[in-house]
């Protein structure tokens, strides 16, 4: 049987590389708190490629606006409507910033629309218990970029799964350090991360 | 005294006198004796219809041929074993008609449908229809052919030609619940979603840390009037093995992925042992044989009861057997989700497809009786047979049938003129 996979989604415009300690960290995250089997490395996956049908979870991020070819189109349309999930996190974390004005946009046109997510939502318990719905983040907190706290993630569902869940509450920035300091954290701010890793194997 | 010549005139007049009255008494018998008994009749199915209340109200010939085009109607044959018993000896033939039989059998699956199974000769097309019209047709292969319906109203009707064969669907399923039990991993994930799409009803296990699992659905017994069957993905299954075991033994249906028939508790159940590791030397998902492209985990070491279902490029790759009331069946793919995900366009549909295939050929199902109208034989030529025997050659040498009484005129012309011969003589003569 496979391992879990963690897998960032390499596209053609923007910074897709922008938080490249997520990966190692919430795969650490993974095994810490769970029996699930996975991977001890991440891969990159390219968007517009079959390859991204190997791996049902990918991870998209960036700072700058994204516009995604005729081909990742294609290729995401079939991922998501085969099963595949897609977890989307704005790094820019700002409410009419290029990143989250395009991305939107893009997954509406090639998925449909983001609608905002129940914060009781199934998501919200699936291992850690979030009774308030998505955890905030210390960048939301401190001011920086809109200076809002976003209350609600987004989503696409297909059939009572999720197939994209979008933040754009900055878990890049949240997540993008060794595991190792985790040590210094009064409380794992990467739980929730768990949360959407069973919630996509589960259901 | 007479002449010598006057004489024989005389003894030629008597001659001819005696041979008339002679001629017309063998007329008069003709005409008035019985008919004899033919030796034997033959009969078609067009001369049956007058014949058979023919035989059963006057005399009944002492052995009747029937010759048959198609199967007589069940009255038909009902009133010739009447006949038979009370003394006539029937023999009959039917020399073009197939032996064409049908079965129906509802599909185990929640979608519903059926399998009809018609046995024909090889080679023979074979058309398929309900009450609604015709289905579908296709040339018999080796013993016959099989149709495989998403509905069938009434009853089947296989046809090759003229003849047919009709069989109702007797028994409606009810199909329980299908639970899987697996770690959280995509095959777990995939495997129930494919069924859920399939419209089974899909409880689910998965266990995500120790002492710890994502519940979907009810966690309740292991019981046949619930539960259909069981597909223990992995060795997390281990924990349920007992309960598993008492399930497939009463009727409960088992389903085990190679990782799982790898715990020695489960292995027990298994039909066979999973070997190591093959992988696919196909990498591309062809859509005509897409779980070549799979990883295999043969499996060999077959049970005495087992039985293959399927055979992959390296081995054997589903193997099932009967435990008590149940049935197990055994698959040595590893990550099946691939296919649904990497395949074809039509990967996802031939995915759910086989794998709601696979539950339900374990699947316990209650049965219920379903009303039908459908008259008419489900084996026509069994049903003959049945009825009246085996089948024998035609007689080589019969009769017409009924004794012709009629009498040639000549012989009436003749007799008339021997009598007016004679009478003339004697007349000429001088005598009375």
């Amino acid at each position: 049987m496979s391992d879990f996979v963690f897998a960032t989604v390499q596209y053609e415009s923007g910074d897709w590389d922008s938080a490249p300690l997520v990966p190692a960290n919430i795969i650490d995250t993974i095994a810490r708190y769970t029996s699930i089997d996975v991977a001890p490395s991440g891969v990159i996956v390219s968007l517009g490629s079959a390859d991204l049908y190997r791996y049902p979870f990918v991870y998209l991020t960036g700072h700058l606006p994204v516009r995604f070819t005729d081909a990742e189109r294609a290729t995401l349309r079939t991922f998501i409507e085969r099963g595949g999930m897609l977890f989307v996190d704005d790094h820019n974390h700002d409410i009419d910033g290029a990143f989250h004005k395009t991305a939107v946009e893009e997954i509406g046109r090639s998925i449909g629309p983001l609608r905002q997510l129940p914060n009781d939502h199934a998501l919200y318990s699936a291992f850690f218990v979030f009774p308030d719905g998505p955890p905030t983040t210390s960048h939301e907190l401190n001011g920086w970029g809109d200076n809002l706290v976003h209350s609600h993630l987004l989503a696409v569902e297909r059939e009572g799964r999720i197939a994209v869940l979008y933040s754009n509450k900055d878990y890049s920035s949240e997540w993008g350090y060794h595991p190792d300091n985790k040590r210094f954290l009064a409380v794992d701010n990467t739980k929730f991360a768990v949360n959407i890793i069973v919630h996509a194997l589960t259901r | 005294m007479p002449s010598r010549a006057e004489s024989a005139r005389r003894i030629g007049e008597h001659l001819v006198r005696a041979a008339g009255l002679a001629l017309l008494a063998w007329m008069t018998w003709s005409l008035l004796r019985p008919l004899p008994t033919a030796q034997s009749t033959v009969a078609t199915e067009r001369t049956l219809a007058a014949r058979l209340p023919e035989w059963t109200l006057g005399a009944a010939p002492q052995r009747v041929h029937a010759v048959f085009d198609t199967v007589p109607a069940a009255a038909t044959r009902d009133w010739l074993r009447a006949l038979e018993r009370s003394g006539m000896a029937l023999g009959w033939s039917a020399p073009a008609v197939p032996a064409i039989a049908v079965e129906v059998e509802p599909i185990a699956e929640p979608r519903g449908g059926a399998h009809v199974l018609v046995s024909a000769p090889g080679n023979q097309r074979v058309t398929l229809r309900d009450d609604l019209g015709l289905l579908d047709s296709a040339r018999s292969e080796g013993g016959g052919v099989v149709f495989a319906l998403p509905r069938l109203e009434g009853g089947a009707r296989a046809a090759i030609g003229a003849h047919v064969a009709r069989a109702p669907l007797t028994d409606s399923l009810r199909l329980g619940s299908v639970v899987v039990i697996g770690r959280a991993s995509w095959e777990t994930r995939f495997v129930a979603e494919a069924l859920e799409e399939r419209g089974w009803r899909v409880e689910a296990r998965q266990v995500i840390a120790p002492g710890l699992e994502a519940l979907r659905g009810r966690d309740a017994s292991l019981d046949t009037s619930r539960v259909s069957a069981v597909i223990a993905v992995d060795s997390t299954a281990t924990r349920d093995a007992a309960r598993i075991g008492a399930f497939v033994r009463s009727g409960g249906g088992l389903v085990l992925l190679a990782d799982a028939a790898r715990a020695p508790a489960l292995a027990t159940l298994a039909p066979g042992r999973v070997g190591s590791t093959v992988r696919p030397t196909q990498p591309a998902f062809a859509s005509d044989a897409p779980r070549r492209s799979l990883v295999l985990h043969p499996i060999g070491a077959l049970r005495g009861d087992a039985v293959v279902l399927e055979r992959g490029s390296s081995g054997v790759a589903a193997a099932a057997r009967r435990i008590g009331s149940g049935r197990v069946v055994l698959l040595g793919y590893e990550d099946s989700w691939r296919w649904r995900l990497s395949g074809g366009r039509d990967a996802p549909a031939a995915h759910r497809a086989w794998w709601s295939r696979v539950v339900a050929s374990v699947a316990h199902r209650s049965e219920y009786p379903v009303l039908h109208d459908v008259v008419g034989d489900a084996a026509p030529l069994a049903a003959l047979t049945d009825a009246l025997g085996p089948p024998s050659a035609e007689p080589a040498a019969v009769s017409s049938g009924a004794a012709s009484r009629a009498l040639p005129i000549w012989m009436l012309v003749l007799v008339l003129a021997m009598l007016l011969a004679e009478w003339g003589s004697r007349r000429l003569r001088g005598a009375r």
